[in-house]
């Protein structure tokens, strides 16, 4: 602790006035939203929750379209690495677009290069490379349109306004949404919506100034997986034909409804009685809770010991995660540093895409490479199975209980001792939410 | 006045080393060590810098190399300590290589919401003052100084900070007073 037993009057009084004024000094709220967006974004994860590998290109670019609409950086490598377009039946041939081409002009504010800065001194944007902008099935609107984040910077004061027209062929013209709280000047982020695809030409209006490119814009019908080892869209069929549905009482090797009292064997690891009951109709409630399994100091997983051969977890979860990193599911695990974790849960991050499916293996305190994202049912309570199979886990979603949507495949790269529930991984302490287990079943696979 | 050169109890928070570590690859735990920091760091560079908008890039800067290098913080000192290291050095390229010397007059406004109008000009003008201040003395004192008072940290972080001893960041933060006291005119907007 700093003492002031040197000081005299005059100088103790002069730290105090320092003390004060600096106490005074305040960050510009909007500055330090915009900044810590774009930390957020700029952030580049290796891998894990929210840290999914740069291989699942799938979430990187869904989580850019919906949540990293600042990931100026990072929305350009992975723009840059996507696959070219293939041919697609919607895809409207423009061959004569005259796109418009970066001129480098940095944006204020802006000390990052990237190659798709377009600027005149008054307003800049970002385009995308070679003028392309590829659309895919979740950039698609109810009523058929394409919708785009968009980046804009103010070098003049003013509201943004975009206006855009289709070059190629009759179509309505561009709408747009203008984000609010971005202030006068400076960095300004929108969604741009087109009507159909085509060649378009866009044009920002910031009082009397104003910026124009012409981009063309594709749909790509498949979703570019560069090397996972499963598609993260994957199709809604049982994934193999030993796929058991609905598991006969001869393949149940265990099976607890939460109907009474624990069954026995559970084990509860950091067990936080407080944060968890078994309901009145029969679900088992775990608060979601601050913490990481990796850090150790995620509260109650409920386990038990893994039984022999090969095997498959089934649970029926109903969760409304919320908050960053909020999620719950079904853990393989062996310890603290490895472990295999399939849940529902939200990521924040630059590279994932919000309320999610998401299946990851840690090895030795870090997410191998191969991790899993999809996006979440449009519904609170879904199925989750996850199998062992000689060398292999494989997770697997459903809305029903009937119909399987594969999430991916890991190799086996951990010792599979126990199996269980948990809930947790929020870093907002306060933000306590249940998660709720109907059933934790484990059948045997051949 | 209550605040006295005694109230700078931050020790680190236990949870920063974990935080730090899951900042290497999770960009929500770094947003959580951002907006512990982020004042701190901004009032470190508005105390050099004198102006919002010097500040605001500096601070920026500060973060977006912590971003890139989050991965060299072992959590032997405090998160404090090494995030304002990497803020003095921003501060020191900036005087090095853009500008010899900040235009106080030309410093923007202070934006403090809950300040009425009066008030704003004199935290504005006290600030200034301040600024003018540091640049007249050493700058390992100035820097001591706005560590010490602007950033909050301890004479141990400090000296973290600085590459010295506690007691030695100690002694910069009490000469630094005398300098300010008996070499500026600061002490002229603290007589009674």
């Amino acid at each position: 602790m700093n003492d002031k037993n040197s000081l005299n009057a005059e100088e103790r009084t002069l730290a105090e006035m320092l003390t004060a004024t600096a106490a005074q000094v305040e960050v510009r709220a909007s500055f330090q939203k915009e900044l810590e967006k774009k930390l957020m974004n700029t952030h580049k994860p290796k891998t894990g929750f929210g840290l999914f590998s740069f291989g699942k290109t799938v979430s990187i670019l869904g989580s850019a379209l919906g949540l990293a609409a600042l990931a100026l950086i990072f929305i350009w490598a992975i723009r840059a690495i996507a696959p070219k377009p293939q041919p697609a039946m919607e895809n409207l041939p423009a061959p004569e677009c005259p796109v418009t081409t970066p001129n480098g002009s940095i944006p204020p504010g802006e000390t990052m290069a990237d190659e798709g800065y377009l600027g005149n001194g008054k307003i800049w944007t970002s385009l995308w490379p070679e003028g392309k902008i590829i659309m895919y099935s979740y950039n698609r609107n109810a009523d058929g349109s394409l919708s785009m984040k968009w980046l804009w910077w103010r070098g003049v004061s003013g509201p943004l306004s975009i206006e855009g027209r289709r070059l190629d062929a009759e179509a309505e013209p561009l709408r747009s949404f203008i984000s609010s709280g971005y202030g006068d000047t400076d960095f300004q982020v929108s969604e741009l919506i087109f009507p159909t695809t085509g060649c378009w030409e866009v044009t920002g209006h910031v009082g009397d100034a104003s910026l124009t490119f012409v981009t063309e814009v594709v749909f790509e019908e498949a979703t570019p997986t560069p090397a996972p080892t499963i598609t993260a869209e994957s199709t809604l069929i049982p994934p193999t034909a030993t796929f058991e549905i609905l598991p006969t009482a001869s393949s149940t090797l265990f099976r607890d409804d939460f109907e009474g009292p624990l069954n026995d064997n559970w084990q509860w690891t950091h067990e936080n009685s407080e944060q968890w009951k078994l309901t009145d109709n029969g679900w088992l409630e775990i608060m979601v809770s601050y913490g990481i399994i990796n850090n150790s100091n995620m509260d109650n997983l409920l386990l038990r010991q893994a039984p022999t051969g090969n095997f498959e977890l089934e649970t029926r979860l109903k969760f409304s995660p919320t908050e960053a990193s909020q999620m719950a599911g079904l853990l393989i695990y062996e310890n603290n540093s490895n472990y295999a974790e399939f849940v529902h849960g939200v990521c924040l991050t630059s590279s994932c895409i919000g309320d999610e499916f998401h299946f990851d293996q840690m090895t030795r305190g870090s997410f191998i490479e191969e991790n899993f994202a999809t996006t979440a049912f449009n519904t609170d309570t879904v199925y989750l199975r996850l199998r062992f199979e000689g060398d292999t886990f494989t997770a697997y979603a459903s809305e029903n209980g009937t119909e399987w949507k594969l999430i991916g495949t890991h190799p086996k790269k951990i010792q599979p001792l126990f199996i269980g529930l948990f809930a947790g991984g929020s870093f907002d302490r306060s933000a306590l939410i249940p998660a709720q287990f109907d059933y934790f079943a484990v059948n045997a696979l051949p | 006045m209550t605040t006295t050169m005694t109230t700078h109890p931050h020790s680190p928070p236990a949870d920063e080393v974990d935080l730090a570590r899951q900042a290497r690859t999770d960009a929500e735990a770094f947003g959580e060590l951002y907006r512990r920091h982020v004042t701190r760091v901004y009032r470190y560079h508005m105390a050099h810098t004198g102006n919002v908008k010097d500040a605001e890039d500096l601070t920026s800067q500060t973060f977006m190399a912590a971003l890139e290098g989050i991965g060299s913080f072992r959590g032997s000192g405090s998160f404090a300590a090494w995030i304002l290291g990497i803020a003095a050095r921003k501060k020191a390229m900036f005087f090095r290589r853009i500008k010899p010397e900040v235009q106080i007059e030309a410093a923007d406004q202070i934006p403090s919401p809950n300040l009425l109008t009066d008030q704003l000009a004199n935290q504005r003008l006290r600030l200034d003052s301040i600024t003018r201040a540091l640049k007249q003395i050493s700058p390992e004192r100035a820097d001591a100084i706005a560590l010490c008072f602007f950033s909050e940290l301890t004479y141990a972080e400090v000296g973290v900070v600085l590459n010295k001893s506690e007691s030695a960041a100690k002694m910069l933060v009490t000469r630094g007073l005398q300098d300010l006291r008996k070499r500026t005119s600061l002490a002229f907007e603290v007589e009674p």
